[in-house]
């Protein structure tokens, strides 16, 4: 048997900024019960970089989409740039998993989220029901 | 004849101004990024005199884009947003349906061009996406591009793709590294330097360093193929002159005007109701 110098990490517990972000995104949708939903998505593989964001998706206004922000990572995911219009809170540095989840708890709890909540849930309400699919 | 304008304002008070251009262009659709007035002033203004009232569009989030119209608020709905892009779709009562891409991107001094070029395949990938979900790709972007027509970003294929020749822009997708990449026409190409009709570019800047060009095309109109036949030569205008006032560049030093020209381009879009 051929000595492996490769030393394997276990990755049980291994949560990429992209599993964070549809954990987020599928919280929001539970929450709201479908009348706004997450949307974690890979936006742009480059050469060195990858590019994630967080979205929501309001179907009772024709499906419109607002993105919260978007996380330029490279390969190794760390450290990366966060980037939203929520707080003005413009290029911040990631360092690591525990920064990544503090910044976007601090992100998505902020009075400003909520008050795009409270509009984007408001606006839903009012928009006319959808019709059926055919 | 729909006339969709844009204009980077700076924060500035121009609501006069704006109000004499949407008068005497004639504009259907206006977008102002980093406007500072407020709404009532801003419709006292562009509702003085005759023809139909201006309203200002809502958007479902604060947005650095306002848009005001004079067709029916219900023909023109929001499709996307992200702070600095907001897509939204003109069903004019008359004519072909149209993808509007309003965009003011990060200023040069906060992002280099890498960062630059990786926001613009972005902003084509929302495209994209915004295309599928329209079913057409009747497509404008019009904006402050922060970047000229010739850098990466608007030329790249993973880019906006944007080319100078509207032959080219024509011709199917181009397959560059396994992928086909679809053309915009940027007319653009055709407003830079003093021999180009209308002024030099849209935004002066006599930066330092040996490389300055002084004068940056940053705000621009580009079309998507499918447009084409609604847009006649010299359709784009950079406006420099309103109502008799030079906007540049005796007045680009003043902190208290915007730094850069409104661009603007008629689509005959009612000749899809012709044509049956």
């Amino acid at each position: 048997m051929v000595e492996s110098f490769w030393t394997i990490p276990a990755n049980e517990a291994l949560r990429t900024p992209l599993t964070i972000l549809r954990e987020q995104a599928t919280a929001l949708t539970e929450q709201t019960k479908g009348t706004l939903v997450g949307e974690a998505e890979v936006l742009k593989q480059g050469d060195q970089k990858i590019s994630i964001g967080l979205s929501i998706r309001v179907p009772a206004l024709n499906d419109y989409k607002y993105r919260i922000l978007t996380y330029d990572q490279p390969v190794t995911m760390y450290p990366g740039s966060l980037v939203t219009r929520i707080g003005n809170m413009t290029g911040h540095g990631i360092l690591n998993e525990d920064d990544f989840v503090q910044q976007l708890k601090h992100l998505l709890s902020s009075e400003e989220a909520q008050r795009l909540l409270t509009s984007l849930l408001a606006q839903a309400n009012e928009a006319e029901p959808l019709a059926p699919r055919a | 004849m729909a006339v969709l304008l844009f204009w980077n304002v700076r924060g500035s008070e121009v609501a006069e101004p704006v109000a004499i251009l949407c008068r005497q262009y004639g504009v259907d659709v206006l977008m102002l990024a980093e406007q500072g007035a407020n709404t009532a002033q801003m419709l006292r203004r562009l509702n003085t005199g005759e023809g139909a009232p201006y309203w200002e569009l809502r958007s479902p989030v604060k947005s650095q884009i306002r848009f005001w119209t004079r067709y029916p608020v219900t023909s023109i709905t929001p499709v996307f947003d992200d702070g600095r892009v907001s897509i939204r779709h003109l069903r004019a009562p008359v004519g072909a349906p149209m993808l509007i891409a309003a965009v003011h991107m990060p200023s040069k001094l906060h992002m280099d061009d890498q960062d630059q070029y990786y926001r613009m395949r972005r902003l084509r990938g929302d495209i994209e996406e915004a295309e599928g979900r329209v079913d057409h790709r009747n497509t404008v972007i019009i904006g402050d591009l922060n970047a000229n027509p010739f850098e990466d970003a608007v030329v790249a294929a993973d880019g906006l793709h944007g080319v100078m020749d509207k032959r080219i822009a024509e011709r199917p997708p181009r397959a560059v590294q396994g992928r086909d990449w679809r053309f915009f026409y940027n007319p653009m190409w055709s407003r830079m330097g003093d021999e180009s009709k209308g002024p030099p570019g849209t935004y002066y800047y006599a930066r330092g360093g040996l490389v300055s060009y002084f004068w940056n095309t940053f705000d621009q109109v580009l079309l998507r193929p499918e447009m084409l036949r609604y847009y006649a030569e010299d359709s784009v205008t950079v406006v420099s002159n309103i109502g008799g006032k030079e906007l540049l560049p005796a007045s680009q030093a003043a902190q208290d005007v915007p730094d850069h020209l409104p661009v603007l381009v008629r689509l005959s879009i009612e000749m899809e109701q012709n044509d049956g």
